[in-house]
């Protein structure tokens, strides 16, 4: 069920264009309604009017999406420009920014080349608008947008990089432009890319603001590090998203230490401004959760994805009970819902730890099997489950005009370098399922239970100092711990005493009060509910 | 230069944006050798200059890339190397030298030390396996010669991992876990982690792990408030 906006036009004058019948189709074959939208749309983006924008961005534009552009493109900016006047040429932008976002999402097999370098120059100008000016520029759109074209400008450059990669995703005359584009490097080239969105994050003093923010104990003003741009909240935000948007595109490129030391200072907590929008937290989580499980953090990494898994189920019901807003944009969302999954299931193979029952029971519900596999040492069970979890990575230099499709190399290698990492580990699920089993162990026997003959007994002592290794999590950066004392990281544990190995296991006790009265609650809610109900005796 | 001068250089050179300047290769480059020559680390310039490589492909310089991955290699446990690999694209990895250093790493990452020292004191025996990493196990500790003080970090390293594992260990074990290290040197290692000897020196105490690793029953706390509710407004049952 969509709602409809009721646009007010009383106080503008364009009644001459204005006839009593709305569906009519007025010149340029552009429907009164969507021009009564778009004038609209623009008077709210000049009188800064944040909510209002917020329903024409958010529920309108897919509204009339749906009703009346469902075959073709919405008009284009020339016609644009004639129905609201002239003088508005940052709106015009905006407008161009939504138009070939649609473009995008529209053509399954991508977008041509030509519009791909012309939205690659709308966004050009689109950020030098707001990079150059001398002062802040009096903008105020809502974070949904705000993130929304961000991600959208990363989404767009990957999307290239694919598309360089692969000669089967054009024809031939576009290879010509194409050599074109690469020569002069001015089209979704990594530089100008990562030019923009550092040179956000410095017009902004976000990474200043943010780290006074941080420094409570100095209860430092972030208003006194930054200057008029970072004060303006446009440009606090942007900034802020910008830093999200650079996470993203380090972790395409590989770069992962990179991608946490640009966010150490966006804090995870409730009053984050990335919780405004859905879409930017799961982002976050993802990429961040994704960063740590590469450098092997397993317990950042599944701290991080079961918090995203907890907020997506939690808004899941809410988002079900609004009407399908977005009908042309990737459910990202959903999308990545999957992806945790399997992401959490590598990191509780390697390193198991107690998650909350909701998602455990998800999880084992999807990935069981497949955990089992993998702690029983199946290679291609990880492969599979990385493969499925992980990113679309990209290679910016890779081009490739005729031959084989070699888009999906930077996966294969991240893949390769990931499966290379777990090999050394897969001795900790298997050891795991030994060492359960006793509370003293002699290292010899350990060692034949293995198979493994008095030669390459010291290799197999190896395999004990990895499992150590990781399970302190040795040389990692690690943040302040929780002070959950009483709930250790790991179920097994042990030391080795001269040849003995002593085992200590943790068991947790099955909840069963909870479990009473939980129920017991219940059956007094269903209790009341059934002498309220009129039951006519026999 | 010496290292702390190209280090203090190019920590200004590589802010922000600026990392991904292209002309911090050659600098960049030098600093790296500076680290092999004065057995010196620093993360941050052998990930710039590995993601330099990765975006300027025309500026790549193979051994470079290999002194960075040995020197990743000297600080384990961390996960640099890892972090490494992951910033070399797949059509640079044709190269027997890369190979064979990732095999190696692959060795140190599972605390293979007794293939490692084996290797690096010849004594290592290829296998007829199709799938044998060393063939050429001359080749190892020709790479690692010119690294300063490879052998000892790898040594460290080996301590760490021991510290957290063992809590008495036999000297024989720990010498061949340490390479065939002498008396003297065992002692010397011992005493810098803090391990005792015991037992006429035949045996180390390295920690008391039995103190913390103990088996655990987490069992469940129901605290009063909970049932408390509960308890106020039991109702008698049903009855139709």
């Amino acid at each position: 069920m969509s709602r409809r906006v009721e646009f007010d036009l009383s106080t503008e004058d364009h009644s001459d264009r204005r006839r009593t019948n709305t569906f009519s189709s007025d010149e340029d074959g552009v429907p009164n309604e969507v021009a009564d939208y778009l004038v609209y749309f623009s008077r709210m983006v000049d009188e800064q009017n944040v909510p209002e924008i917020l329903t024409l961005y958010d529920q309108a534009f897919p509204d009339l999406t749906e009703r009346f552009f469902r075959d073709r493109m919405w008009p284009d900016e020339n016609v644009v420009e004639r129905i609201i006047g002239p003088g508005n040429k940052l709106f015009i932008i905006l407008y161009k920014e939504l138009y070939y976002r649609q473009l995008y999402a529209r053509n399954t097999r991508g977008p041509l080349l030509v519009h791909r370098y012309e939205s690659f120059m709308n966004y050009q100008e689109l950020f030098s608008e707001l990079l150059s000016s001398k002062d802040p520029i009096p903008l105020s759109l809502p974070n949904v947008w705000l993130w929304d074209i961000i991600d959208e400008f990363v989404y767009q450059f990957q999307a290239f990089c694919l598309y360089k990669a692969n000669p089967g995703k054009r024809n031939a005359d576009e290879v010509e432009d194409l050599i074109n584009i690469e020569e002069n490097q001015n089209a979704w080239n990594i530089y100008p890319v990562l030019n923009i969105l550092y040179s956000l994050l410095s017009k902004s003093q976000i990474v200043e603001q943010l780290k006074a923010l941080k420094s409570f104990q100095e209860k430092r003003n972030p208003d006194s590090v930054a200057d008029e741009f970072g004060q303006s909240d446009l440009y606090f935000k942007l900034g802020y998203f910008a830093l999200i948007g650079l996470l993203r595109t380090h972790v395409l490129l590989g770069d992962y230490h990179q991608a946490l030391k640009t966010v150490q200072y966006v804090d995870i907590d409730p009053k984050g401004i990335y919780n405004t929008v859905p879409t930017c937290l799961v982002t976050l989580h993802y990429f961040v959760g994704f960063s740590h499980l590469m450098m092997r953090n397993y317990g950042e990494a599944t701290k991080m994805f079961v918090n995203c898994l907890l907020y997506i189920q939690r808004t899941k019901s809410v988002q079900n009970q609004q009407p399908s807003k977005k009908n042309f944009q990737y459910d990202v969302i959903g999308k990545t819902w999957d992806q945790l999954f399997h992401l959490l299931a590598i990191c509780l193979a390697i390193q198991p730890q107690r998650i909350d029952e909701s998602i455990a029971s998800q999880l084992s519900e999807r990935c069981g099997e497949r955990m089992m596999h993998m702690a029983n040492g199946n290679i291609d069970e990880f492969r599979n489950a990385f493969a499925t979890g992980c990113p679309k990575f990209l290679s910016p230099t890779t081009v490739v005009y005729e031959g084989v499709n070699q888009s999906k190399e930077p996966l294969l290698r991240q893949t390769q370098s990931f499966l290379e990492g777990i090999e050394s580990q897969m001795a900790l699920p298997v050891l795991r399922g030994y060492l359960k089993l006793y509370t003293t162990l002699p290292t010899k026997k350990l060692a034949s239970f293995m198979d493994v003959d008095d030669e390459h007994y010291d290799s197999f002592i190896g395999k004990l100092l990895t499992y150590k290794m990781i399970v302190n999590e040795l040389g990692k950066e690690a943040g302040p711990s929780s002070a959950d004392d009483d709930e250790p990281q790991t179920d097994i544990d042990f030391y080795v005493d001269r040849d003995m190995i002593n085992i200590a296991d943790t068991k947790v006790a099955r909840h069963v009060g909870e479990h009473f009265i939980r129920h017991i609650q219940k059956l007094q809610e269903v209790q009341d509910v059934l002498k309220r109900l009129d039951i006519q005796k026999p | 230069m010496s290292f702390e001068k190209l280090q203090k250089e190019l920590h200004e050179a590589i802010e922000g944006v600026n990392r991904y300047n292209p002309e911090n290769v050659a600098d960049l480059a030098a600093c790296v050798q500076a680290m092999v020559n004065e057995n010196k680390y620093d993360k941050d310039i052998v990930l710039t200059i590995l993601k330099l490589y990765q975006l300027n492909p025309e500026k790549y310089d193979e051994a470079v890339v290999r002194q960075v991955l040995l020197k990743t290699l000297m600080v384990l446990p961390s996960s640099d190397f890892a972090l490494a690999k992951c910033l070399i694209d797949t059509n640079r990895l044709g190269s027997q030298e890369l190979r064979r250093i990732f095999d190696l790493g692959a060795v140190l990452e599972s605390c293979n030390f007794a293939v490692f020292w084996k290797l690096v004191k010849g004594a290592y025996k290829p296998t007829t396996n199709p799938n044998e990493p060393f063939k050429v196990p001359g080749e190892v500790p020709k790479m690692i010669k010119p690294m300063v003080g490879f052998e000892d970090a790898v040594k460290h390293y080996a301590c760490r991992v021991i510290s957290v594992t063992f809590q008495k260990i036999e000297k024989k074990m720990l010498s061949r876990l340490l390479g065939g290290a002498s008396d003297k040197e065992v002692t010397a290692l011992a005493q810098s982690f803090g391990w005792e000897a015991k037992e006429n020196g035949d045996v180390f105490f390295v920690a008391n792990h039995e103190g913390t690793i103990k088996t655990r029953n987490i069992d469940e706390k129901i605290q009063f408030p909970h049932v408390a509710d509960l308890l106020t407004s039991i109702q008698p049952p049903l009855t139709l």
